[in-house]
C-alpha cells in the first residue's frame, strides 16, 4: 500500500513546507534569481566584448606598397611568396584603380580634390592579413622584417602602436574576465549554497523528529527535492526577467555604438531554459548536500 | 546476574514463571557459559555434572523455540559517551513478547540511554541487541526506519513538531508509514479521543499544557499500534492522578498485545501496578 500514498503525502508536505516557511522560500528564490542574473549578465558582456575584440583583431594587417613599374608576372610571384611567409593568413591585391576607388569612397565630401587629379598617384599594394596567433608586436615585426627583404617591396605600413595597444587590451580583457569570472562563480556558489544550507538547518529538529517516528530517508528528502525544484524554477524565471529588464534598460540609455555589448547571443527561450536548469541544480544539489549530514545513522 | 522478576500479581503476563526462567537462561546457553547452570538453573530438580551437560544440550535445542517468544534481548551491552564514564555496563536482559516492564533507577542511572539504544538512536559501544528477532548491531539506515515503524517511543521532551497542529503531529506517524488518508483520519481521531485530546486537535503543541503535550506524544507513539512501546518517564510532568491514568492506558495497550518498557522513578506507581522491574543504578542492573 505504502508507495502510492507516500507520493501524495510527500507532495502535500512540500506544499505545506513552502507555505509554512514562506520567508525562507522567498529569500532562497531571490538569492538564486539575483545570483544567476548577475552571473549571466557578466557572462553576456564578457562574451560580447571578446567578440568585438576578435573583430578588431581581424583588422590587423600589413599593407605592403610596391615599387612603381613592377611587371605583371612579378606581382603574382610576389603574392605567392608573401602567402608562404609564416603567420600570413591571406594576401589581397589592391590595384591602382581599386585603391583610388577606396579613397574616393572614404573622401566622399571632397570629391573635387580627387577630380582635380589627372594621374593616379596611388601605388600598387598588398593587404596582408595576419594569423591570430601572430597578432603581437614582436611577431608582426618578424613578419615585416621578412617582407622588407623581398624585391619590389617599397614601403610597409602596419600601425605599430595599434598592434601594441591591441595586444595589451587583449591580455587585460582576458585576465580581467578570468579573475572576475572566478570571483563571481565562487561568490555565487557560496551565497546560494549557504542560503540553501541555512534553510535546511532551520529545519534540523524537524528532520530529526520525522526520522525518529520512522520516516525513511527518501520520505524526508523528497519534500526538499520538490522545494528545491520549485525554488530553482521560480529563481530561474526571475533571473531571466531581471536580465531581459537589465538589457532593456541598458539599450535605452547606452549610446548606439556600445549596444552590441549587451546584445543577446542566444534566443530568450534558450536563455530561460539554461537559467531554469541552473537554478534547479542549485536548489536541489544544495539542499541534498546539506541534508546528507542529518540522515546518517 | 540476570534480573528476572515475575510480578506476584502479574495475571496478564502471558508467560508461565518456568518458561520465563528458560528464557532467562537462553542468552547464557548461547554464550556457552556454564555459569547459567550454577546461577540460574538451581530451580531444576536435577543435579550433577551429567545432568548439567544434558541440560545445556537440551537448552541449546530449545533456544530457537524460546527465542521466538522474546521481543527485546540485550546481551552484555556497554555504552560510554565520548569523554565521560560508562553510561551502561554489562546490561543483559530479555523481555518477552507481551510483557510490561518498568525500568527504574535514579536520575543519571542510564534509563534514557538504554531506551535510546533499543530504539536505535544511540549505538552500543559493545554488546548485542536483538529487537523482534533483528540484531540491531548490524542494522543500516533502512533497518532503523523499519524498526521505528513497529516501535512507539514517548520521549521525555515529547519532540513534537511546533509548526504542526496536534492532529498533524499524530497523523505524521502514520503518513510516514504510508497509511491511506482515510485510515489516517479515523485512527488519529480515535487515538485523540482515547487520550482525551479531541478538542485540542487543531491546536499547536506549544499552546498546550505540559500534561497535554505529554498525551500528544503518547498518542503519536500509540497511533500506529506498535509492537513495542518505549516510554521515557511519561508521567514525569503529570500530577499523580493523570500519571495513574497514563499507566492504566499503557496497561490497556499492553493487554492488547503491545510489549511495554517504561522508564520511571516514581516508586508509588511501580508499587501500585506491580509489574516486572529492571532496576538500574550508575549504568548497571541492580535488581
Ligand atoms: N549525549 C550524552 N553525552 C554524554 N553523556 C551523556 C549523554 N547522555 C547521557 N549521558 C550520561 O550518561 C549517563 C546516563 O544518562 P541517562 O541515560 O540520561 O540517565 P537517566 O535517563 O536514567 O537519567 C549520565 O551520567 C549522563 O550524564
Ligand atoms: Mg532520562
Amino acid at each position: 500500500m505504502g508507495r502510492s500514498y507516500s507520493l501524495l503525502y510527500i507532495l502535500l508536505e512540500s506544499v505545506r513546507n513552502i507555505r509554512d516557511n514562506g520567508l525562507t522560500t522567498i529569500v532562497t528564490i531571490v538569492t538564486i534569481g539575483f545570483s544567476l542574473a548577475i552571473f549571466t549578465l557578466f557572462l553576456l558582456v564578457s562574451i560580447n566584448i571578446s567578440t568585438v575584440i576578435q573583430k578588431w583583431g581581424e583588422q590587423i594587417q600589413v599593407v605592403v606598397y610596391l615599387k612603381d613599374g613592377i611587371p605583371r608576372n612579378e606581382v603574382g610571384r610576389l603574392r605567392k611568396i608573401i602567402s608562404n611567409v609564416d603567420g600570413v593568413d591571406k594576401v589581397d591585391y589592391i590595384s591602382k584603380e581599386s585603391a583610388l576607388n577606396i579613397l574616393k569612397r572614404e573622401l566622399k565630401g571632397y570629391k573635387g580634390v580627387l577630380d582635380a587629379m589627372v594621374d593616379n598617384p596611388l601605388p600598387l599594394s598588398f593587404e596582408v592579413k595576419i594569423n591570430e596567433s601572430y597578432r603581437s608586436t614582436d611577431k608582426i615585426r618578424y613578419i615585416v622584417s621578412k617582407l622588407e627583404k623581398l624585391e619590389w617591396v617599397d614601403d610597409m605600413q602596419y600601425g605599430r602602436e595599434w598592434v601594441e595597444r591591441f595586444a595589451g587590451l587583449l591580455k587585460f580583457v582576458e585576465l580581467f574576465t578570468l579573475v572576475v569570472g572566478v570571483f563571481l562563480t565562487v561568490a555565487v556558489v557560496f551565497i546560494v549554497s549557504n542560503t540553501v544550507k541555512l534553510a535546511v538547518y532551520a529545519r534540523k529538529s524537524e528532520i530529526e523528529i520525522t526520522r525518529l517516528i520512522g520516516a525513511s530517508n527518501l520520505y524526508i528528502k523528497s519534500p526538499f527535492f520538490v522545494e528545491g525544484v520549485f525554488e530553482g524554477l521560480v529563481g530561474g524565471f526571475m533571473a531571466a526577467g531581471l536580465i531581459l529588464l537589465g538589457v532593456k534598460i541598458m539599450s535605452m540609455n547606452v549610446p548606439a555604438m556600445f549596444l552590441h555589448l549587451v546584445a543577446m547571443p542566444v534566443r530568450p527561450l534558450v536563455l530561460l531554459c539554461g537559467l531554469v536548469v541552473a537554478g534547479i541544480s542549485f536548489g536541489v544539489v544544495g539542499s541534498m548536500v546539506s541534508l546528507g549530514r542529518f540522515l546518517k545513522v | 546476574m540476570i534480573n528476572v522478576e515475575t510480578s506476584s500479581g502479574g495475571h496478564s503476563t502471558p508467560l508461565q514463571p518456568s518458561l520465563r526462567k528458560w528464557i532467562s537462561i537462553a542468552p547464557f546457553v548461547l554464550d556457552r557459559k556454564c555459569s547459567a547452570w550454577d546461577n540460574e538453573a538451581k530451580w531444576l530438580p536435577l543435579s550433577g555434572e551429567i545432568c548439567k551437560k544434558s541440560f545445556l544440550k537440551f537448552a541449546r535445542y530449545l533456544y530457537p523455540t524460546v527465542i521466538c517468544l522474546l521481543m527485546i534481548q540485550l546481551y552484555h551491552v556497554y555504552k560510554s559517551y565520548e569523554g565521560s564514564s560508562a553510561a551502561l555496563s554489562d546490561i543483559t536482559f530479555t523481555i518477552a513478547k507481551g510483557e510490561f516492564v518498568f525500568l527504574t533507577g535514579p536520575s543519571g542511572a542510564g534509563k534514557t540511554t538504554l531506551l535510546k539504544i533499543v530504539f536505535g538512536i544511540e549505538r552500543p559501544t559493545e554488546g548485542q541487541i536483538i529487537v523482534d528477532g533483528r540484531n540491531q548491531s548490524r542494522i543500516n539506515n533502512r533497518g532503523v526506519s523499519l524498526l521505528r515503524r513497529k516501535v512507539g517511543f514517548v520521549f521525555q521532551d515529547f519532540k513534537l513538531l511546533p509548526k504542526k497542529t496536534v492532529y498533524e503531529n499524530v497523523a505524521l506517524a502514520l503518513e510516514v508509514i504510508g497509511v491511506s488518508p482515510g485510515e489516517v483520519r479515523s485512527k488519529v481521531q480515535r487515538i485523540l479521543s482515547y487520550v482525551g485530546l479531541r478538542h485540542r486537535a487543531n491546536f499547536k503543541p506549544l499552546s498546550l499544557s505540559g500534561g497535554e503535550q505529554q498525551r500528544v506524544a503518547i498518542a503519536r507513539a500509540l497511533v500506529k499500534q506498535p509492537a513495542i512501546l518505549l516510554a521515557d518517564e511519561p508521567t514525569g510532568n503529570l500530577d499523580p492522578e493523570l500519571a495513574n491514568s497514563i499507566v492504566e492506558l499503557f496497561r490497556d495497550v499492553n493487554a492488547m498485545g503491545t510489549t511495554v518498557l517504561m522508564a520511571t522513578h516514581d516508586k508509588t506507581l511501580i508499587e501500585r501496578f506491580g509489574r516486572r522491574r529492571i532496576a538500574l543504578d550508575r549504568g548497571r542492573i541492580i535488581g
